[in-house]
């Protein structure tokens, strides 16, 4: 039994074909592509909503009482229980939907990132007592945190950014600190701080520019976790007031008909799934393209 | 043959430990030498087989023959009777309490305009017709060995809901009552404050009618989950969120009942029920609405509804103290801009309901149609601008139940007021706060439902005499909601009014007023409608209207039968 005795006797070398570039790119930008498309195919919905809109959201129809989608129809995605248009109802609840995510993830960005970057340049107590807030925080689920505060503060849209954005402040505290950590260490920081700059300068000229990629790129994924969590806020019931429509109040809704007319739980969660999904692909693709680490892969 | 096996497997175990094989073990175990390979397979064998025994043997052959009748209701808040209005406990009391009368059965269908006897055996009234002397029936024994019903239980019952102990809700019911005394041990006189017409219906076994152990309920507090009737079942244990456990009371005065127990589980969504009772889960729902998509559901699946009448009357009343609604102009402005066929219509199509002709529900005794105004946006436009409001107004803070039919209504009524400029701002909250805010007066217009003694006294005295306003800083519970005074002279005089036809005339009189005042708006009459499997579950009365029932429930549940094994 004849032994190899190098690998190049046990088989021959395989040439690795160069990836051609069009595939390379379509791989690289597709998701980015596919997720921007979404997103700005909402914000366009949401700034159009009263355009597009066939119908007013809240207009009930006693005529079409649940009725079953018809895409010919007056109710092209059909009716809830009360005789309202789906279709229009969703382009509605994308205002909301994207207003909350949005303002929330701009809210907890806004309070935790200039409290993460303080932490981890001062140091010291003020990074203990900072930090030791954070970690209160999320002991949390964040789901759970918003429940609390929106239970607290009473269900409208503005307490619901608020409770949102609470709920996601300490994720940008412990990553704008841990960014801080690694940035106050180099050599332009310390160049900056042997010509006299103040530490609040310092944190506003040369640790947040230099964090802010990492920072937006989590933001981005942010936004998703923020309309899901406002999707689950108003299934149970505690998020915007009817009749305002939000996916997940008219999912809420649906669900009591979820045997006889699936097609309001169908598309509101739809809705919801693609929305989640448009973040979360801009978000990675944005890691990917920003992250020095994977630069040339 | 499965109890044999069992009885054999609990023998070896028994005595396993006086065996030879065990006393080894033990030598074993004391010396520190490790167990031998042959004890180690035998142990392991052991426990398979016990837990194969466990797995396959199924419940003991009693367990499996039981009848059990499975129902999918909310969870009630107490068992105590005479403590909550609300309907999802008001459904279970009527199988585990009774009392001194009950709605009469005639020609095969229950009536809730006549009594029969129940824990009661005959009654008579004094000349001037205010004292009641009942004779009680002899041998009723109250569940859990309290002891046999006497009067004392009956005088405990009534007085302690005349003395507002804290929590009782129906004492206002009663008020009519001067003196209870108890004669001797089966008989108790009730001297009234002045003739009463329905007296005996206020006897029923129903809210302030039910009679409980004096030994039991003395503790108030105690006695909410663990109560003691007289009814065909009795409390077993309760699981919070999961279910309640009934079981049929050998001892009952009637006759013990077929059901063996009763599963009352706790399911909130009607989705859920449905979904149960198509699969065999559940035999009996008690559903939060009965609406078309429920009604189709049930159909298609072979099962059917239990229709009783007469229902719940879903209304507003319109707070003629809270601004801007003191201003009558207003109060026809919102009942202009409410559409209540409209709302009749996409709640219960068709023959779920009727549209409300009345304040006082038809089937009540002085019943008369009344005229609303009617759904006119334009005039709702007007009167607000006369009233100073051109450009309506926001009702903030708009507190709305979460439970039944109140958000599904208020959501239509909501986009109705928006239209004609009246804008409302809701906040669902739980059915027991909302409960509570109500009675703070934290609503300008309140919506309400429910179902009393079918007569015009109970109902207009409950809903529109100036006693009941509610009033936070005095602690009154009371449910005139309208703030309303007008008509407290009739209702004394109804009171008090022999002739029959003098009384109809005094009601039909007090609901001119009303009319008048714009005080009260009703939507829909909707029967009280549980689905039920007709395979499994029987009952004597025809589904549709065979009975009458205020409950929420059967008036009779110890006829329920199980018909089929599942």
């Amino acid at each position: 039994m004849a032994i190899a005795r190098d690998a190049s006797e046990i088989a021959p070398p395989i040439e690795q074909a160069p990836a051609r570039p069009t595939g390379r790119l379509l791989r690289r930008y597709a998701p980015i592509g596919i997720g921007i498309v979404l997103a700005v195919a909402m914000i366009v919905i949401a700034a159009a909503a009263p355009l597009i809109a066939p119908l007013s959201p809240s207009a009930q129809y006693s005529d079409a009482v649940l009725k079953g989608p018809g895409f010919m129809d007056r109710h092209a995605l059909g009716t809830d229980e009360f005789g309202r248009d789906i279709y229009s109802r969703i382009i509605w609840g994308t205002r909301i939907s994207l207003q909350v995510g949005l303002a929330s993830v701009i809210f907890g960005f806004a309070i935790g990132v200039p409290l993460g970057i303080l932490a981890g340049v001062q140091g010291g107590r003020c990074e203990t007592s900072i930090m030791r807030c954070a970690d209160m925080l999320m002991a949390f689920p964040t789901l759970l945190l918003a429940l609390i505060i929106v239970t607290a503060l009473g269900g409208t849209l503005v307490n619901e950014i608020i409770a949102i954005g609470i709920a996601l402040t300490p994720n940008f505290v412990r990553l704008a600190r841990s960014l801080a950590l690694q940035i106050r260490e180099q050599d332009y920081i310390m160049a900056a701080r042997s010509i006299g700059s103040s530490q609040l300068r310092v944190m506003a000229r040369h640790v947040f520019p230099n964090a802010l990629y990492a920072l937006v790129v989590v933001a981005t994924l942010y936004i998703a976790t923020a309309i899901r969590t406002e999707a689950s806020l108003s299934f149970l019931g505690l998020g915007i007031p009817p009749p305002t429509p939000s996916w997940g109040n008219i999912l809420s809704e649906g669900r009591q008909y979820i045997k006889c007319c699936p097609w309001i739980t169908t598309f509101s969660g739809v809705a919801i799934m693609m929305a989640v999904l448009a973040f979360n692909l801009m978000g990675d693709a944005l890691r990917d393209l920003l992250d020095p680490r994977l630069k040339g892969e | 043959m499965k109890l044999v096996k069992g009885a054999n497997l609990a023998y070896s175990l028994a005595h396993l430990n006086r065996s030879p094989e065990f006393l080894m073990l033990d030598a074993y175990a004391k010396e520190g030498k490790p167990m031998p390979k042959r004890f180690r397979f035998a142990l392991l064998a052991a426990v398979l087989a016990v837990f194969t025994f466990a797995l396959v043997a199924g419940p003991p052959p009693a367990e499996a023959q039981k009848k059990i009748l499975n129902v999918a209701a909310k969870e009630p808040e107490t068992l105590d009777p005479h403590t909550s209005i609300l309907g999802q406990s008001q459904a279970i009391y009527r199988w585990m309490y009774r009392g001194l009368t009950r709605f009469a059965i005639r020609d095969g269908k229950v009536t809730t305009a006549e009594v029969d006897p129940d824990l009661a055996e005959s009654w008579t009234l004094s000349p001037d017709g205010t004292v009641w002397t009942f004779k009680l029936k002899k041998g009723v024994q109250f569940h859990k060995n309290f002891g046999e019903l006497t009067a004392e239980d009956v005088k405990f019952s009534f007085e302690r809901q005349l003395q507002k102990t804290p929590g009782t809700r129906f004492g206002v019911n009663l008020e009519v009552i001067k003196a209870i005394e108890v004669v001797d041990k089966h008989t108790v006189q009730i001297a009234l404050k002045a003739f009463d017409p329905i007296f005996l219906l206020r006897m029923v076994g129903y809210q302030q009618g039910y009679i409980v152990s004096k030994k039991a309920a003395t503790d108030h507090e105690k006695f909410k989950w663990n109560p003691i009737g007289t009814g065909p079942f009795y409390f077993e244990r309760h699981s919070p969120r999961e279910k309640l456990v009934l079981k049929a009371f050998d001892t009952y005065h009637a006759g013990r009942p077929q059901i063996d127990e009763v599963h009352w589980f706790d399911v909130p969504e009607d989705a859920t029920k449905l979904i149960g009772l198509e699969k065999g889960t559940f035999d009996v729902l008690y559903p939060e609405a009965v609406t078309a998509d429920v009604a189709d559901q049930v159909k298609k699946m072979g099962a059917v509804i239990d229709r009783r009448g007469p229902g719940g009357q879903e209304r507003f009343y319109v707070d003629m103290t809270a601004k801007p609604f003191d201003d009558i102009r207003v109060r026809r402005a919102f009942m202009h801009a409410i559409d209540r066929k409209a709302i009749k219509e996409t709640m219960y199509p068709g023959g779920l309901a009727r549209l409300a002709s009345s304040c006082v529900p038809p089937g009540y005794f002085g019943h008369i149609p009344m005229n609303f105004p009617e759904h006119d946006l334009e005039k709702a436009k007007k009167l607000l601008a006369e009233a100073g409001h051109p450009n309506g107004f926001t009702v903030k803070n708009y507190f709305i139940s979460k439970s039944f039919f109140y958000p599904k209504v208020l959501t239509l009524a909501q986009e109705q007021l928006r239209k004609a400029g009246i804008i409302v701002e809701m906040q669902i909250v739980e059915h027991a706060t909302y409960h509570e805010n109500i009675r703070k007066n934290l609503n300008p217009f309140v919506l309400y439902g429910g179902t009393r003694i079918t007569d015009a006294d109970p109902w207009l005295s409950l809903f529109f005499d100036s006693t009941q306003i509610p009033d936070p800083g005095t602690g009154n519970k009371g449910t005139n909601f309208a703030h309303y005074k007008n008509i407290d002279d009739l209702l004394k005089a109804g009171r008090v009014e022999r002739d029959v036809k003098k009384r109809a005339s005094i009601y039909a009189e007090a609901q001119k007023r009303m009319e008048k005042d714009l005080v009260c708006l009703p939507i829909s009459d909707v029967p009280s409608q549980w689905p039920r499997n007709p395979k499994r579950v029987s009952t004597p009365f025809d589904p549709e209207y065979g009975e009458y029932a205020l409950h929420y429930s059967y008036n009779y549940p110890e006829m329920l039968k199980i018909i089929s094994a599942k």
